[in-house]
């Protein structure tokens, strides 16, 4: 029931309210500190991303794509929650020693505060990432995709790219990373439809995913090694 | 069936994952699947082509041997790898990535091949992280470049297929380009794209580093010459002629000159690995046949050498803790196989000659010279460097001060470090050597990677 209510939902977002609503929840990507929470933003990229696409490819992809999103965020999640507790219990430690500790781990836990950024360079950046893909999307428009579909793809992959490479950590630079593959996928998807192309392109996002936990994982070793010393 | 060369890897792979806990049975079930690779790719027929899900798998002879080369060469740092500490992923990944590039060499649909050298380069990837600080973030970089490059291989994919259907799209002619150029410059590693490569020889293992700077580096070649042999647009040949060109003396110049300055084994290897992709580039590149045969075995050197090198790095850091110059003092008495492994492979990346490198470097050289010589001369000078800095390593082992490890050298790895440094002596010594080899074998070398007979 409730799922139908929710399909229902989503089938009557128009294309320019399904636009705004992935530029919202890109925003709220780059603000939101918890990273855990931050994947919620990224599942509805894909959830919305799928949409946007799904009047111009085979249904059953759509709902493949959905699937797969939340796949890969589930996948995410775990490792999210483990670098949110590992770090949580280093916290304290720096606080009470930190002429101790070694600058990385200094390091390690301003990068886990995006309050230490400044939520205002975030959106800064934001605001950066939507001027070029506005820019980008003037000089160069896509005639074989819908002028909302280009815009918002060029919008996914300059505020991924740009989340990527502001990021200190494996973890925000994997969700910028699937943020601009999200983008990339959404125009690709319309211009080459082969079953087996969509597939393996799942297939690599989740690799993608595996490897963004795996050095996510390493790197959590490697600040706990260095505690440990 | 050549379908064989993928599904025999990844399925082993699945086998080894799970025996991943079980060193001594996945170890050499991991070696003996990457020599059964091996074999299954050089004594196939290469007259046919297979049908999958409608799309064309095909191997070209040269192929045959290229992943034949990577089977081999991979088989042998699983070996070393078995006897030097390593992640537990390393095995399952290793066939996977193997596995993957084996179907990207093998697929005829550009886009297809392109995501399956992407997800192969992911598989290696994940051999990167470690608990040293750094290797982490080393591995996420390498992720972003490389998931950028696969998105512009499949950019430039879908241009050069809508090009042949609208021959008269300039505009697609023109992003084919650019998005060939970034794609293949990422994947391989080459000068402006290489950022990327130099931390992963810092901070990845070494089997590891042979995936990324050796294997992707075949396997994207290949697949650029497959591109250029079958979906190239009129003009299309020569301006990717001179794209190598300059691009391969970019990378050999730039690279020359990072390695001068190095004082870790490290970061040598990679400049000088750098360097040395920028003469197969130039090889390839000038357009000569010869020289394009020479730059097809020059990287069959290549890869030799920076295993060699790999391997003896990864026994200085086992036994010495470190590769920086200061620790290979003395080095020589306690561990000669490793100091000989770093500076005869170093000197056969950096062309000296007598060393494998040189060989196919002359031959490069005088291709060259025939219309840029004053480049030829450049590029020659540019050999110095590299030269220069496993010099400067060879005599801080041989030093009389003490050794910093106590420890002797493990058989097993010394004995490969030993085999692949005999063959770049070897065939430095008596390059003739390679005529040696089966008749089919030379003959399928003598194409060589994107010659115009």
């Amino acid at each position: 029931m409730l799922i139908d209510r929710f399909l229902g939902f989503l089938s009557a977002l128009t294309p320019q309210l399904t636009l705004i609503g992935l530029i919202a929840i890109s925003a709220l990507m780059l603000v939101v500190e918890d990273r855990r929470l931050s994947l919620i933003p990224l599942l509805g990229q894909y959830i919305l991303v799928a949409l946007l696409i799904s009047s111009q490819i085979y249904r059953p992809i759509v709902f493949i794509r959905m699937g797969l999103g939340a796949a890969i965020c589930l996948m995410l999640y775990i490792t999210a929650g483990h670098v949110q507790h590992e770090l949580t219990i280093l916290r304290p430690l720096l606080h009470t020693e930190p002429q101790n500790w070694p600058t990385s781990l200094t390091a390690a836990f301003r990068v886990m505060s995006l309050a230490g950024l400044g939520p205002l360079f975030r959106l800064c950046v934001m605001a950066l990432g939507g001027l070029i893909a506005y820019g980008i999307w003037r000089t160069y428009p896509m005639p074989m995709v819908s002028t909302e579909l280009s815009l918002t793809s060029y919008w996914l992959i300059a505020t991924g790219l740009l989340m990527a490479l502001i990021s200190g950590d494996p973890l925000r630079i994997g969700f910028g990373l699937l943020t601009f593959v999200n983008g990339f996928e959404g125009i690709y998807l319309v211009l080459e439809q082969s079953l087996m192309v969509i597939s393996l392109l799942g297939i690599s996002d989740m690799i993608m995913a595996l490897a963004t936990a795996v050095c996510t994982e390493a790197w959590l070793e490697s600040f706990k090694g260095e505690a440990a010393a | 069936m050549i379908l064989g060369l993928v599904i025999v890897p990844l399925t082993i792979a699945l086998v080894v994952l799970i025996l991943r806990d079980v060193p001594l049975i996945s170890a050499p079930l991991t070696a003996v699947t990457l020599i059964a690779v091996a074999v299954l790719a050089l004594t196939r027929k290469y007259t046919a082509s297979l049908l999958f899900f409608g799309r064309t798998l095909s191997l070209a002879p040269l192929e045959a041997q290229s992943l034949a080369f990577c089977a081999i060469l991979l088989a042998m740092m699983v070996v070393y790898a078995s006897r030097i500490a390593h992640g537990s992923l390393t095995y399952a990944l290793t066939l996977g990535a193997m596995g993957l590039f084996a179907g990207a060499t093998m697929m005829g649909n550009n886009a297809i091949a392109g995501l399956l050298l992407e997800m192969g380069a992911f598989a290696a990837i994940m051999l990167i992280p470690s608990r040293q600080e750094g290797a982490a973030m080393t591995g996420m970089r390498a992720l972003m470049l490389l998931a950028l490059g696969g998105a512009v291989i499949l950019l430039s994919a879908w241009a050069i297929e809508s090009r042949a259907v609208n021959p008269d799209a300039a505009f697609l002619g023109q992003l084919a380009s650019l998005a060939l150029v970034i794609g293949f410059g990422l994947a391989l590693g080459v000068a402006p794209f290489h950022a990327w490569l130099p931390p992963v020889f810092r901070y990845g293992s070494p089997i590891a580093t042979v995936l990324l700077s050796v294997v992707l580096g075949i396997v994207a070649l290949l697949r650029l010459n497959d591109t250029m042999q079958t979906a190239m647009w009129p003009g299309g040949q020569e301006l990717f002629a001179n794209l190598l060109l300059a691009g391969g003396a970019l990378t050999c110049i730039a690279g020359s000159l990072m390695a001068i300055a190095q004082r870790a084994v490290n970061r040598a290897l990679a400049y000088t690995a750098l360097a040395d992709m920028g003469i197969v580039l130039i090889g390839l590149g000038t357009g000569a046949q010869s020289s394009a045969v020479a730059a097809t075995l020059h990287l069959i050197y290549r890869g030799l050498a920076i295993a060699a090198i790999s391997m003896a790095l990864g026994m200085l850091r086992e036994y010495f803790g470190g590769d920086d110059l200061d620790r290979l003092n003395g080095a020589i008495r306690n561990a000669p196989v490793t100091i000989l492994g770093i500076v005869i492979g170093g000197l056969s990346l950096g062309g000296l000659p007598l060393t494998a490198g040189f060989t196919t470097r002359l031959l490069i050289y005088r291709a060259l010279a025939v219309e840029h010589a004053s480049l030829a001369i450049v590029i020659m000078v540019c050999s110095f460097g590299p030269l220069w800095a496993f010099m400067r390593f060879l005599s801080a082992a041989i030093t009389s001060a003490p050794s910093p490890g106590n420890r002797r050298e493990a058989y097993l790895p010394s004995l490969l470090i030993v085999i692949l440094i005999a063959l770049l002596v070897v065939i430095g010594l008596y390059p003739a050597a390679l005529n040696l080899l089966p008749t089919e074998w030379l003959d399928a070398l003598r194409t060589g990677i994107l010659s115009q007979p």
